[in-house]
């Protein structure tokens, strides 16, 4: 896979011109739900479709949400299906991720609204661009740009390249792998020892 | 306000104010919850003096008749004589959907109900009073809302959207907080104020549930709530709910903000509470009212 970086900012490291790379990971599109999504009730209608998704994911794999031709959601949908499915995806179904993608304007800033009231965020991309939408401040976003240059770092190796602690360095990976947004795997230290080694959601 | 008792078997309750609005409905109420009433005696509202009611009020009327039946046993008895007001609810299906909880004098006619129903959906700044009977329903009102906003009255796009998350937060509220116990109406008008010449519009949302209050404290850490208008207070923060999970109780605190971002004003009434918001003036106002069942919503904007 061609990993060449257009830009510093959001640019999904898939091939130029490939889009369909994103398209080849599972897809959920909940635009077969209607363009207009209200109430919790059809939340817990989509969201139970996607936790049974997820449960026969393996570790380490990511499911794009496909929200194409989803014109309007209220709150209610919004918490029932994004806020119950991020706010469980580090227990009940740690090690796999969901991304969003095809979000219109107008969506994105009301989602954007409903996970900020929650301290949620999520991962999201639109052709090669990504973003993060929810509670996600300037280090985390600094952090995360980091590592997606970097596609896979170990705390120290970070730490170094932002020019901070490893304390601090571990904190910041800890609340980003804490949002789903990067993935996290144990290795082998040089010096024999257990180490965490982290890597971009996409790579 | 004085009682009129013109027989021993009928009291008779003039209507206090010329205008039933989201403001002057608390009026009538209180009278009503003032009341005693003896044996075989009905209650008659004397509407002959009324010239405008909002939808509030429309859906206010209706959740007052049920609540009137339920502590009295007796429904209460509406005097609309012929004019303007008797056909405008006629048209707004207020008739329709109080009949099986108020009685009317004169009589509403079968084939006059029948000719105002044949009305539907043909004033393109009225959606009539509506049944939320089950849940399924909200969105096909939601679809007729985005349609009268867009088409008729050329809402942007976003514009309608807002206000439909708005209405699909209350009416959805309804079945989330009383499953299976309530029934809630809906209704938007677009109207003109008449000392300013300024068109208004409002959505006007009301069930006859547990109201607000009783929601919050079947959560623990709200079980010592004791006033209604501190309860509807604490319901727009964001995260309270009668469930401690972090993915609940945002829909009130969202609908608020949206009313702001438009201008407009919110007014809430649950139990014996009342709470108004108004976008321009940046400020709360608070009523102890006269007590109903549920929760009832304003939202009023400037119409575009």
């Amino acid at each position: 896979m061609g990993l060449t970086l257009f830009d510093f900012y959001g640019i999904i490291p898939f091939s130029e011109g490939d889009e369909n790379e994103a398209m080849s990971l599972p897809e959920y599109l909940l635009s077969h739900h209607g363009s207009r999504l209200w109430g919790r009730a059809k939340g817990v209608e989509v969201r139970e479709q996607i936790e049974a998704i997820l449960s026969n994911m393996g570790e380490g794999e990511v499911l794009v949400l496909n929200l194409k031709n989803v014109e309007v959601m209220d709150f209610s949908f919004a918490s029932e299906v994004f806020g119950k499915l991020l706010s469980r995806m580090p227990t009940e179904y740690s090690g796999r991720y969901v991304v969003l993608r095809e979000l219109t304007e107008y969506v994105k800033e009301n989602l954007q609204a409903a996970l900020v009231g929650m301290e949620l965020a999520v991962l999201i991309i639109r052709g090669k661009k990504w973003d993060v939408i929810g509670k996600f401040g300037q280090v985390d976003r600094e952090t995360l740009q980091a590592l997606v240059q970097l596609e896979v770092a170990t705390t120290s190796n970070l730490a170094k390249y932002l020019g901070i602690s490893i304390t601090a360095c571990s904190n910041r990976l800890k609340k980003l792998h804490e949002l789903g947004l990067i993935r996290r795997e144990r290795t082998t230290a040089p010096t024999g020892g257990e180490q965490y080694q982290y890597a971009w959601l996409l790579k | 306000m004085s009682i009129s008792y013109y027989s021993p078997a009928r009291v008779t309750i003039p209507v206090p104010t010329r205008d039933l609005t989201y403001t002057s409905f608390d009026q009538l109420v209180a009278l009503l919850s003032e009341m005693t009433l003896r044996e075989s005696q009905d209650v008659m509202v004397d509407c002959s003096t009324l010239d405008f009611v909002d939808p509030f009020a429309t859906i206010g009327l209706i959740l007052l008749s049920k609540h009137f039946n339920k502590q009295f046993g007796v429904p209460l008895t509406f005097a609309f004589p012929e004019g303007d007001v008797r056909s405008y609810l006629g048209r707004a299906s207020f008739f329709k959907q109080a009949l099986s909880c108020a009685k009317f004098e004169p009589d509403i006619p079968e084939a006059w109900l029948q000719l105002m129903d044949a009305y539907q959906g043909s004033n393109p700044v009225l959606l009539e009073v509506t049944s939320l009977s089950e849940e399924a329903i909200i969105a096909s009102i939601l679809d007729r809302v985005e349609m009268v906003l867009r088409r008729r009255l050329h809402y942007g796009k976003y514009d309608a959207f807002d206000i439909c998350i708005m209405l699909s937060e209350i009416c959805h509220n309804i079945f989330d907080h009383n499953p299976g116990q309530a029934t809630g109406y809906a209704a938007m008008q677009l109207y003109k104020n008449r000392q300013q010449g300024e068109r208004f519009l409002q959505i006007a949302v009301g069930d006859d549930g547990a109201g607000i209050r009783a929601s919050l404290r079947r959560n623990p850490h709200y079980k010592n709530l004791t006033s209604d208008v501190d309860a509807i207070i604490k319901g727009l923060a964001n995260r309270v709910s009668e469930y401690d999970d972090i993915t609940r109780g945002n829909g009130l605190f969202h609908l608020l903000n949206l009313v702001l971002k438009h201008g407009g004003s919110l007014c809430i009434r649950s139990g014996a509470g009342k709470v108004f918001f108004r976008a321009d003036q940046h400020r709360t106002l608070v009523w102890d009212v006269g007590s109903l069942d549920g929760a009832q919503f304003a939202i009023t904007f400037p119409a575009r």
